[in-house]
């Protein structure tokens, strides 16, 4: 019995695909009365929705091919209701059918090529454009439906191309839910309205945390201490010292009393030299720079200063949501 | 009798020193070696002892008590054996960075007696200290020394001391190793004949301070 029930349905819906198969052809072999006549016969019945497209579009363009400007342009605006985002390719179509169906565009109000632009942002700081065209001036608003939620995010007079920006908060000031939702554009002039609908996806994510710094980056410490170069002084004083005093002692000695043992000048200066000369060769100790001091210490603060800044711009991610935008599944 | 004498005021200031606020105290000891010559180059004797400083540095003043003992030995035929009691006392002011004034006064006995003069002078002069870094200083001092007086009598024209040493110790200043080289010569005459005393003295020690 269902055999028996759809074999005459499959049969018809051929017929159908045939009569618009056969305006196609005519309208391929210039017979543009054939292809009115075949569209027409298609559109007189049942059709699926891409197939009632191709008829109108195929009608449109026998009538323009006819000089029949007034029923091309009804034809034309039968397709755009079906199919806004449809337009003739201006590559493979006369001038005259393009100009044809943009007076057809003009007169009907739709809302064509409408888009969510994919976007990952931290909700409330950032945005998802909604793009679209209306054809005519008319007031557009903009929602955001699904999960329980229809949410207007704009409303604005418009025509031609209109962006508009969503931030992923739902009316609460929060992220919206992650799930599947339908951006609805809807276009009203007078007792017109047309509606597009764009799935989108909304997934939620964390919000990436700084690194704390272990170091300014371009900055880098100074030594605080520097070793002196080897001082010579020490030993130069002290032989000074002891080759004065020698000399003196030496010019001050009585001649009476020559032949003076020398022993104990010699020593002396012997061991001043020495200790002079310990001193030079002693490697000094490291000395304080006070301007590279203050220098680290002003970094430190600096450091000190960021990671704080960061350590609450942290706590502040923590709390945020990363939105991730896509264009979602057609219903 | 008279090493007690040399050392008991060394002790004695020692002691009381820090007593007196004072701002740093150093005592020492060192060895000595010494050449003492007197009359001629043939009377000449030389020796090794022991000594002891104490040094007191209170703002600008200073004072440095000293003694030393050795035992003499002649050379070429010089004086025979005999030992050798010395004592001085400096007061210095500081008049300058590195630069101070300094009066005292020394005393000399020798024993057995007359085997040299014993000596008792009043200094005057100056001490000049160079710091080298933060662990030694060098220094140099000139005296004149008035108005000798001998065990023998006589008089002297000349009477002068000169000296230098070196200092080096540890970063605090605890502990310091010492030496120091002084020069005294003294143009005595007895009834216009010239009996001239020269001695040569160098120190090495440490010493510590507090």
């Amino acid at each position: 019995m269902a055999l028996a029930l759809a074999a005459p349905a499959g049969a018809l819906a051929a017929q159908q695909q045939a009569d618009v198969r056969r305006a196609q052809q005519a309208y391929a072999d210039a017979d543009f009365a054939r292809a009115i006549a075949s569209a027409h016969r298609a559109l007189g019945q049942p059709l699926g929705r891409l197939d009632r497209v191709v008829a109108y579009e195929v009608l449109g363009f026998a009538y323009a091919a006819l000089d029949s400007s007034r029923q091309a342009q009804e034809a034309f605006r039968q397709l755009i209701f079906l199919d806004p985002n449809r337009e003739p390719d201006v590559n493979l179509v006369s001038p005259r059918i393009t100009s044809l169906y943009a007076n057809a565009l003009g007169q009907v109000l739709v809302v064509r090529r409408a888009t969510v632009d994919s976007a990952t942002f931290v909700a409330g700081q950032g945005a998802a454009a909604v793009r679209f065209q209306v054809s005519r001036s008319a007031r557009v608003v903009t929602r955001i439906v699904g999960q329980g939620l229809d949410l207007p995010i704009d409303t604005q007079l418009a025509v031609g191309a209109t962006r508009v920006d969503w931030d992923g908060l739902g009316s609460d000031g929060a992220p919206v839910a992650s799930g599947d939702y339908q951006v609805v554009v809807t276009a009203t002039e007078g007792q017109n309205d047309f509606a597009a609908t764009v799935p989108v996806r909304v997934r939620h994510g964390a919000v990436d945390t700084l690194q704390h710094l272990s170091s300014l980056p371009g900055y880098t410490e100074q030594p605080e201490t520097v070793r002196p170069p080897r001082d010579w002084r020490p030993l130069g004083v002290s032989a000074l010292i002891a080759g004065v005093a020698a000399g003196a002692s030496f010019a001050l000695g009585s001649s009476d009393l020559s032949g003076e043992s020398r022993r104990e000048i010699g020593g002396a200066s012997v061991l001043t030299i020495g200790v002079g000369l310990f001193l030079s060769l002693r490697r000094a100790e490291p000395q304080p720079v006070e301007a590279n001091i203050r220098y680290n210490q002003l970094l430190r603060e600096q450091l000190a200063q960021r990671n704080a800044e960061i350590a609450g711009q942290n706590l502040l991610r923590r709390r945020q949501v990363l939105l991730t935008i896509v264009p979602g599944p057609s219903p | 009798m008279r090493l007690a004498i040399v050392f008991a005021s060394v002790v004695t200031v020692g002691s009381v020193a820090p007593i007196a606020s004072a701002q740093t105290v150093r005592i020492g000891i060192h060895g000595v070696g010494l050449t003492h010559t007197e009359i001629a180059p043939e009377r000449r004797a030389e020796g090794g002892g022991v000594g002891g400083l104490v040094s007191v540095r209170w703002r600008r003043l200073g004072l440095d008590l000293s003694g030393h003992v050795a035992r003499m030995d002649s050379v070429d035929g010089g004086p025979k054996l005999f030992d050798l009691y010395q004592g001085d006392v400096r007061l210095s002011y500081r008049v300058a960075t590195g630069l101070a004034l300094e009066v005292g006064g020394g005393r000399r006995f020798i024993e057995p007696d007359f085997a040299a003069q014993d000596v008792g002078v009043t200094r005057a002069g100056i001490l000049s200290e160079i710091r080298l870094s933060s662990l030694g200083s060098v220094w140099g001092r000139g005296a004149y020394l008035l108005a000798p007086k001998f065990s023998g009598g006589g008089s002297a024209g000349l009477a002068v001391e000169l000296g230098f040493g070196a200092g080096l110790g540890t970063r605090n200043g605890r502990f310091r190793f010492r030496v120091e080289y002084e020069f005294q010569r003294i143009d005595r005459s007895v009834n216009d004949v010239a009996v001239p005393i020269q001695t040569s003295l160098a120190k090495v020690g440490a010493d510590v301070g507090f």
